[in-house]
């Protein structure tokens, strides 16, 4: 009798793409992608709602804090957890299993995806605010400027540009580890003022991009909190992928 | 003092989600699993090729873990129930592309040209059949350079007859050297492979318990049939075998077996190839 693979198994095959035959069917296959994929979705969402919440000044505990913690970290693993894809997260792809079984030494790929992943989400992410700060300039504002409309034409900008960008990149066959890069994003947009004035020995670099209203206003604690706590989610999934 | 590395594949306490407590230890040889049905299939294999750990106990091969061991999964010629290739514009850069060398590329290219489908090398991945990706697959497997441990599912059943005999021969010189393991749910074709060993049923291993299929003698006449006597003797599909000069100087060659349709093929092709003469080819049952 035949039984179904058990859920905790590593599948050997996880996403494949169909064939890229004709324009019409690349354009199919983008859709369905786009409308499968409610963990990138969730992230993204995430990742901007912590983004719009560390313009505001959350010195004081409280309802600020909770609202924070609420929004950046509860909504993520929710997402994470009702995504149909969450499977995925924890699974190696097809085309890892035929590296690893032809020699390839997995921590080696693991590496390599992480390092993918978190150079994708970093660049999109600044690439994003940047969108966000070009659409703003125009109209005298700075991005995530307190003004409840200008805050959602930022976040529809922003959500189409990353669906999109995703999208694209997941039927290109680059980054098929999708959510480890919304995770990637949801770290960037979050946290990316403390990851740059950390981490970007010219200090100057900030300033000029706090000058520009790009990164502004993140507290720091707050945001090694929620830092420390995405590269341990991290961590968790590369545990689930036996890395 | 260098310890020396048992060639031996071992399954020890080896539990697994589909497969039950496993404990086999399999020598150099021929193994053929006869799999009952397919629980447990695709988690042996991605054991036996290195993707998999099992959840207990463990898989050891040459003393070593494929899981942990990318050197040692180099070596390990492995056929899967299921293959498939990522999409490439043709089939040599996807063997590239997951990392197989210049060495076994090219091996697979002379075993596809034995079978007659090299031309499967230039075709988009996406254009070839699931049959022809098993063929891939299988040549790719046996192209491996000094494999410690051959694991095929059905590798007989994307080729035709000439194909079968040749890659027959392939998978028996390595069962002389290393541990040869082959699972089918054709119980027909595993005894052909010289009965099978072991039965896997409903995620479990045990001895095949069967009686042994009927013993059948092949008698063949012709000129010159030390040399045909020699290649079969070679086969583990030959249970015994007698050369006898007949009064009018031919020779009679008696071969038991339970294959006499592979052994036969196999005469005609030896004879084929040397040029020998025949002038008989009888098979009858023998009991016992």
């Amino acid at each position: 009798m035949n039984r179904a693979p058990h859920s905790h198994s590593l599948s050997l095959r996880t996403e494949t793409l169909p064939a890229r035959t004709g324009r019409r069917q690349q354009v199919l296959c983008l859709c369905r992608h786009m409308l499968t994929r409610p963990l990138h979705v969730g992230f993204i969402l995430s990742g901007i709602t912590i983004a719009i919440l560390c313009q505001r000044n959350d010195a004081q505990l409280g309802w600020a804090q909770f609202r924070y913690v609420t929004c950046g970290l509860l909504i993520p693993i929710l997402c994470l957890l009702a995504s149909p894809s969450f499977r995925s997260v924890a699974t190696i792809t097809a085309l890892d299993a035929l590296r690893i079984r032809y020699g390839k030494n997995r921590r080696h790929l693991a590496f390599r995806r992480l390092f993918e992943a978190i150079s994708i989400a970093f660049a999109l992410g600044c690439s994003s605010l940047l969108i966000g700060r070009l659409i703003t300039v125009p109209f005298g504002r700075a991005a995530f400027d307190h003004n409840l409309v200008i805050d959602l034409g930022v976040i529809a900008v922003t959500t189409t540009t990353y669906t999109v960008l995703l999208n694209a990149l997941a039927s290109l066959g680059v980054g098929q580890h999708g959510s480890a890069i919304a995770l990637g994003i949801d770290l960037t947009l979050g946290h990316g003022r403390t990851v740059f004035s950390n981490l970007v020995p010219h200090r100057h670099v900030v300033e000029m991009l706090d000058a520009h209203g790009i990164f502004r206003g993140v507290p720091l604690p707050s945001a090694w909190v929620l830092l420390g706590m995405s590269c341990a989610a991290a961590l968790w999934i590369a545990a689930r992928t036996r890395l | 003092m260098q310890s020396i590395a048992s060639p031996n594949l071992r399954l020890d306490k080896a539990r697994g989600h589909s497969l039950l407590q496993t404990t086999l230890e399999l020598p150099p040889g021929l193994h053929t699993v006869w799999a009952k049905d397919t629980l447990g299939q695709e988690e042996l294999f991605a054991w036996l090729c290195g993707l998999q750990s099992p959840r207990r106990g463990k898989l050891t091969l040459r003393d070593r873990e494929p899981c942990r061991d990318p050197d040692l999964r180099r070596h390990i010629a492995s056929l899967l129930p299921h293959e498939q290739l990522p999409h490439a514009a043709s089939v040599s850069m996807a063997l590239e592309r997951i990392g197989v060398d210049d060495r076994q590329l090219s091996a697979t290219t002379d075993i596809l040209e034995c079978l007659g489908s090299r031309h499967l090398l230039t075709l988009e991945t996406h254009k070839l059949t699931p049959q022809e990706h098993r063929r891939v697959a299988l040549a790719l497997a046996l192209a491996t350079e000094e494999p410690f441990a051959v694991v095929l599912h059905e590798p007989l059943s994307a080729l035709n007859q000439d194909g079968r005999s040749y890659m027959l021969d392939r998978i028996v010189q390595h069962a002389t050297r290393i541990p040869v393991l082959i699972v089918s749910a054709n119980v027909e074709f595993a005894a052909r492979l010289d009965g099978p060993t072991l039965v896997l049923e409903s995620g479990m291993f045990r001895a095949f318990a069967g009686t042994r299929a009927n013993r059948f003698a092949l008698r063949i006449v012709g000129i010159g049939m030390r040399t045909v006597a020699s290649e079969l003797a070679k086969r583990p599909l030959v249970d015994g075998l007698t050369l006898t000069t007949l009064p009018n100087g031919h020779e009679e060659l008696s071969v038991r077996t339970n294959a006499p349709d592979v052994l036969s093929l196999d005469v005609v092709r030896i004879i084929q190839e040397t040029g020998i003469r025949l002038i008989a080819l009888q098979c009858t049952e023998v009991p016992g």
